[in-house]
C-alpha cells in the first residue's frame, strides 16, 4: 500500500487533480474580494475583523499553492497549506451545514451558477474530504528528490518504525 | 526530523509570498476591499420607531415615486436627522413591519439582485437594478437608470435576503445621487415571499 501511494505515477496525478482544483477555485477569487469576503461572511464562522484579511489573503495562497503542487515545487510545503485550508474550508462547510445556513459555497468564486442548497453543501463537503486525502498522501509519502539515492535516513526520518520498509522499497526502485 | 521541518518553513514561505501577492492583487482590483468592514453593524437593522408611528398615522398620504414634481418632502423625511457629513441621507434598514407599511402607500420597489433571479420571482412593482451589473461594470449608468424618478419619494432596496448586502450598497448608491427617503429591506424577497405578501412569478 504504502509502495502503491509512494509511486511516482500516484504521486504526479494527485499533484496534477489537487494542483488543478487550487488553481480552478482561486481563479474566480483572485480578483473578486468583495465578492469572496461575502461568501466568508456568509459562514458565520470568523469574527468581523478577519473577514476581509481572508479574502485578501487565501485566494492567492490557494493560487501559489496550487501552482507550486501542479509543477512539484515545495511538495512538502505546498501540501502542507492545502491540507490546512482544507481542514478549515472542512470545519467551515461542516458547521455551516449543522446550522442550516442558506450560503453560498464561495468555494469556485461566488457566481450565480453557485446556488446554495444544503445538497450542495455535502457535496463541497465530499469534495473537500477526498482533495483532503489526496493532499495528506502527497505530504506524508512524496519523496524529495534531493535525497533520494544520497541518504536513506533522512527520507523519512520521522517514521522511524517503517525505515526498513523504506530502504527496500528505494532501494528496488533505484 | 529535518523532513517535518522543511515542509513547515516551506508552508510559512509560501504564506509569505501569498500575503504579498494578495495584499499587491488587492490594492489594484477594482474589486478590492479595506482591511476591515464592520459586517455586523452593516447587517443590523436601524431603530424606525418613530418613521413607522408618523407612518401608521398618516391615512392620506400617498407616496409616488415617479411624480417629480412632487413639492413637499413625504412624512418624517423632512428636516431628516439621517444626514450625513457627506451630504447624503443615510437609508435607513428596515423591517418586514415597516417596510409592508411603505409598500402600501405606494414605495417604489427596487430589486439589486441580477436580472434572472428578478425573472424567477420579485416583489410585485418591483423595477430591477441589478448591484454586479451596474456598480463594476457600468458606474456611470446608475444616474441613467434613476431618471424619471422622483427624488422625495420613498423607494425600498431589496434583495434576496439573508446574508445578501447589494441591497445596502445599492440603496447607498441611490441616496448619494440625491435621493431622500431611500430605505433597505433586510428581509429580502425571501422573507417577503413567506410573509405572503403579493409577489410576481
Amino acid at each position: 500500500m504504502k509502495d502503491f501511494l509512494s509511486s511516482k505515477y500516484i504521486q504526479l496525478a494527485l499533484q496534477f487533480i489537487i494542483g488543478i482544483v487550487f488553481l480552478y477555485a482561486s481563479y474566480n477569487k483572485l480578483f473578486d474580494q468583495v465578492g469572496f469576503a461575502k461568501s466568508v461572511y456568509g459562514y458565520k464562522f470568523l469574527p468581523d475583523f478577519l473577514i476581509n484579511i481572508t479574502a485578501i489573503v487565501v485566494p492567492s495562497l490557494e493560487f501559489i499553492a496550487g501552482l507550486f503542487l501542479l509543477f512539484g515545487l515545495f511538495r512538502k510545503g505546498s501540501s502542507l497549506v492545502i491540507i490546512v485550508l482544507l481542514s478549515v474550508f472542512l470545519i467551515a462547510l461542516v458547521q455551516a451545514y449543522a446550522r442550516g445556513l442558506d450560503i453560498d459555497c464561495g468555494c469556485f468564486g461566488s457566481s450565480a451558477a453557485d446556488k446554495p442548497s444544503p445538497a450542495d453543501l455535502l457535496i463541497r463537503i465530499f469534495e473537500d474530504i477526498l482533495l483532503l486525502l489526496g493532499a495528506i498522501i502527497i505530504f506524508k509519502y512524496s519523496r524529495s528528490k534531493y535525497y533520494k539515492g544520497v541518504n536513506y535516513n533522512s527520507v523519512n526520518i520521522n517514521n522511524t518504525n517503517n525505515d526498513t520498509e523504506n530502504l527496500i522499497s528505494n532501494n528496488q526502485e533505484a | 526530523m529535518e523532513k517535518k521541518k522543511s515542509g513547515i518553513s516551506q508552508a510559512l514561505l509560501i504564506l509569505l509570498v501569498a500575503v504579498v501577492v494578495g495584499l499587491t492583487i488587492n490594492a489594484t482590483s477594482s474589486k478590492r476591499v479595506p482591511f476591515f468592514t464592520n459586517y455586523t453593524d452593516k447587517m443590523k437593522a436601524d431603530n424606525t420607531d418613530s418613521l413607522t408611528n408618523v407612518i401608521k398615522n398618516a391615512a392620506e398620504f400617498k407616496n409616488n415615486p415617479y411624480d417629480t414634481t412632487q413639492k413637499s418632502k413625504p412624512l418624517s423625511y423632512n428636516n431628516n436627522p439621517n444626514l450625513t457629513k457627506e451630504g447624503y441621507i443615510k437609508p435607513q434598514k428596515i423591517k418586514l413591519e415597516l417596510a409592508r407599511m411603505l409598500y402600501e402607500k405606494n414605495a417604489l420597489m427596487i430589486d439589486a439582485r441580477q436580472p434572472e433571479d428578478y425573472k424567477l420571482g420579485h416583489i410585485k412593482g418591483a423595477i430591477n437594478i441589478s448591484y454586479e451589473d451596474y456598480h463594476f461594470k457600468n458606474k456611470d449608468k446608475l444616474p441613467e437608470m434613476l431618471k424619471g424618478l422622483n427624488k422625495d419619494g420613498i423607494i425600498i432596496c431589496y434583495c434576496k435576503g439573508g446574508d445578501c448586502d447589494m441591497s445596502i450598497d445599492l440603496a447607498y448608491d441611490i441616496a448619494k445621487q440625491g435621493f431622500n427617503a431611500v430605505n433597505v429591506y433586510l428581509g429580502g424577497y425571501k422573507e417577503w415571499e413567506d410573509a405572503g405578501l403579493p409577489v410576481v412569478k
